[in-house]
């Protein structure tokens, strides 16, 4: 059982070399450091060997995560899963597969996907039979075949799929799979396939004492010396010794033990050389050597069986860690979507927030618009009306006046009652009449402190020239008017006074007008007239203050 | 005295009082229209015929009627035919007492006169008549200002320096003296003297004393 087992392990262990050699990504491997580590992986010569090549392929790996080179990655994650193999550790090698054919299976197939797919589907095939799940290996080595780009990956598949026959005993299946590889073989005429596959069908032919085993098996011997193929040498000599001891021929046996031995010191290679010392432990006849090398194969298988039950609980931990990582993801997705959440949330209101800024501006706008609109209505009402006033009203009593002026009989009171009427109604359009913006407003100002002027009256102005009036609205030049019209008028009909000043300067943004006179004043009873004022200047906005006392003039503050 | 007067109007009682003015002024030939157009063509025979109108007297507002009016109102007229005629003397007899529109019409269009629609409106059309006659030009008093220069209103940063000198009892000489020191100009004696008068007339101040109280009452200084 034990030879057979290490045997096997060896035939696995060629063709997983020789399934590798076909990769030319091994090959150039070779060429750089990476090739260092890739000759411990399948050479190791010391125990720490494996551990330092697992360590080296795993920074590789992380190396081209960060490229997103995944086809590299996956090679690293193959190579990883040699090695986990090789240690023990099947079920890590497991997952590690898993972990590549996942990689894998997100790539588009072209021929460098299908070549490493049908690799690790080889992996999965060896790590069956070291469960000694055979049938299942079956199925992986079948699958890796549906992969093979070329008939040489074929061969070696199908070298395994025939050890699997012989560890199932199916020695004749065994033979017509490696007759097969064997004819493959000479069509290509490599001489170390064809060496192995003859070897291969000779060692099997050889279970079932068919006649021309040995001749098989030293044909390959023959064809190897003469390539000079040290593993294939080994094999060879190792083979021999087993047909020999199995004929129980010891001397013959232990002969090509010996030089299976040599051959092992030759490759260097501990697995060799351990394997080779086994061979020649087992033919030895001194029954206390026999008892320790049968004490130490079952020490091993049962540390074998408690290491696979290590790493199956190692398996299961990681499995735990494979849930805890995915229960993560899920609270990180969790997280994510609930911040996603937060700033849709903030989203939505700042728009809403930005809706109701827009609107309250419009309707701002909107007002001070409508505002405008009914202050120009409200002009041109006015001026509408104060000339129908002018034109008719007052035209129509100046008609009256002049028609019964001629006649004697009518007291002249009447006369005066209606020249008093006359000039109120005049008043009354004035106070209201249209204001030429197209002229100067400088000169319209001037034009009205004129109309008051008189001997016994002085209008005295400051500013008025420093004032652009450009840059004032019509709006409210309409409203300096009609408020300094209306201050004029009130102070020509009440306030005795001689002088009038007025000053203009600009405060700022806003214009400052200041008016004095040295007439009676008043108790500041705002009349209609104030009243008017007042609302005029309000509605635009600015302020207006009233200053007076009886004997003390009138005083009037207006910022606009 | 005028022999050949028009008068536009489409007032009958004013065309009455005007007609009677005239005719007590003696003129001989009175001749009436209520339509701008009329007045127009009229004006325009009176000059083919060779017997041109000496005075042309109009109102400036016209009430629209059913007739189409080539010149709707008296100023759009008068710039017509001042353009065509300037020998013709015109008088504006209205309503209308804005200044900015008295100076347009007189300083424009070139009008003679312009009386102004009043109780003592008829005396003033016979002045203003006296008055072209003396080739002089008449405004009624209402609107008298509107040639009078708005400068006159406006007192300047240098009055206002000036009457705060004052204020500080510097006589007139010390005043000067202040300003050149001060490079304020003019600083001349006489300059100070000219602008203060102008100052006591238009605050209508008695003396330097009288001026400096009434500009403080003011809040001038």
């Amino acid at each position: 059982m034990k030879i057979k087992k290490s045997f096997l392990f060896f035939c696995l262990y060629l063709a997983w070399f020789t399934n590798a050699f076909n990769y030319k990504l091994f090959a150039q491997k070779v060429a750089d450091s990476s090739g260092y580590y890739y000759n411990l992986v399948v050479n190791p010569r010391k125990s720490t060997d494996l551990a330092l090549a697992f360590t080296f392929y795993e920074k590789s790996k992380k190396l081209h995560e960060l490229k997103h080179d995944t086809l590299q990655v996956v090679n690293d994650l193959r190579y990883m899963a040699s090695i986990q193999k090789k240690l023990g550790f099947l079920y890590d090698s497991e997952s590690t597969s898993v972990e590549a054919l996942e990689l894998l299976n997100s790539m588009e197939n072209n021929d460098k996907v299908k070549l490493s797919k049908h690799g690790v589907y080889n992996q999965f095939g060896m790590i069956q039979r070291e469960y000694n799940n055979y049938n299942e290996a079956l199925k992986f080595y079948n699958k890796s075949l549906e992969f093979a780009l070329k008939p040489s990956d074929s061969i070696t598949i199908l070298n395994n799929i025939a050890n699997i026959y012989l560890d199932q005993k199916k020695f004749n299946q065994a033979i017509v799979t490696l007759s097969t590889v064997y004819e493959n073989s000479l069509r290509f005429n490599n001489k170390k396939q064809i060496a192995r596959a003859l070897n291969n069908l000779g060692t099997a032919k050889a279970k079932i004492n068919a006649p021309d085993a040995l001749s098989n098996i030293t044909e390959a011997l023959r064809i190897r010396e003469r390539i000079n193929d040290n593993i294939g040498k080994y094999s060879s000599y190792k083979h021999l010794s087993k047909y020999y001891q199995q004929h129980s021929n010891t001397i013959i046996a232990l002969k090509y033990a010996n030089k299976a031995y040599k051959v092992a010191k030759l490759i260097n290679s501990a697995n060799f050389i351990n394997d080779a010392l086994s061979q020649i432990i087992d033919l030895d006849k001194n029954p206390k050597v026999v008892e320790y090398k049968r004490l130490s194969d079952s020490l091993n298988w049962s540390r074998r069986i408690g290491e696979n039950k290590f790493a199956s609980v190692k398996y299961e931990s990681s499995e735990n860690i494979r849930k805890a990582q995915e229960s993560e993801i899920k609270f990180k997705t969790s997280q994510l979507e609930k911040e996603k959440e937060e700033r849709l949330k903030l989203l939505y209101m700042s728009i809403v927030g930005f809706i109701m800024v827009l609107s309250g501006a419009t309707y701002f706008i909107l007002k001070s618009k409508h505002k405008k609109e009914k202050l120009l209505q409200v002009y041109n009402t006015e001026t509408r009306i104060s000339k129908k006033v002018h034109d008719e009203v007052a035209n129509d009593i100046y008609h009256l006046m002049t028609k019964i002026q001629g006649h004697h009989t009518i007291e002249e009171t009447v006369l005066d009652d209606l020249e008093h009427i006359y000039f109120k109604t005049r008043d009354i359009s004035k106070e209201s009449s249209i204001i030429d913006f197209n002229n100067d407003f400088k000169e319209t100002l001037e034009d009205l402190f004129l109309a008051f002027q008189t001997n016994e009256l002085s209008i005295v102005t400051k500013g008025v020239n420093s004032i652009d009036w450009n840059t004032i609205s019509d709006l409210k030049k309409t409203a300096i008017f009609r408020v300094l019209q209306e201050l004029l008028t009130n102070m020509k009909k009440h306030s005795k006074a001689s002088i009038t000043v007025l000053k203009f300067q600009k405060n700022n943004a806003d214009l400052e007008i200041n008016y004095n006179d040295n007439g009676i004043g008043s108790n500041l009873k705002k009349h209609n007239g104030l009243q008017n004022v007042e609302n005029r200047i309000v509605s635009l906005n600015g302020t207006i203050t009233f200053d007076s006392e009886i004997n003390r003039g009138f005083k009037v503050k207006i910022t606009i | 005295m005028f022999k050949k007067v028009l008068v536009s109007e489409d007032m009958d009682d004013i065309n009455k009082g005007i007609y009677n003015t005239l005719h007590d002024l003696g003129v001989k030939q009175i001749d009436q229209v209520q339509y701008c157009d009329d007045a127009y063509l009229k004006i325009k025979k009176a000059i083919l015929d060779e017997a041109p109108y000496e005075l042309f007297i109009t109102d400036l507002s016209f009430k629209s009627d059913h007739r189409e009016q080539r010149f709707t109102s008296g100023d759009m007229l008068l710039k017509s035919i001042k353009k065509e005629y300037p020998d013709l003397k015109a008088i504006v007899y209205s309503v209308e007492d804005r200044l900015p529109k008295v100076r347009a019409l007189i300083q424009d269009f070139k009008v003679n006169a312009y009386v102004c629609k009043s109780r003592r409106g008829l005396v003033e059309l016979t002045n203003a008549i006296q008055a072209i006659l003396s080739n002089s030009i008449y405004l009624s008093p209402e609107v008298n200002n509107a040639l009078k220069p708005k400068s006159n209103l406006e007192i300047e940063d240098f009055d206002i320096k000036l009457l705060k000198q004052l204020s500080l009892g510097l006589s007139q000489e010390e005043i000067s003296n202040h300003f050149k020191e001060n490079n304020i100009s003019p600083s001349s004696l006489s300059s100070i003297e000219k602008r203060l008068n102008k100052l006591r007339i238009q605050f209508k101040a008695n003396n330097a004393i009288h001026l400096v109280a009434i500009v403080k009452d003011l809040g001038l200084i």
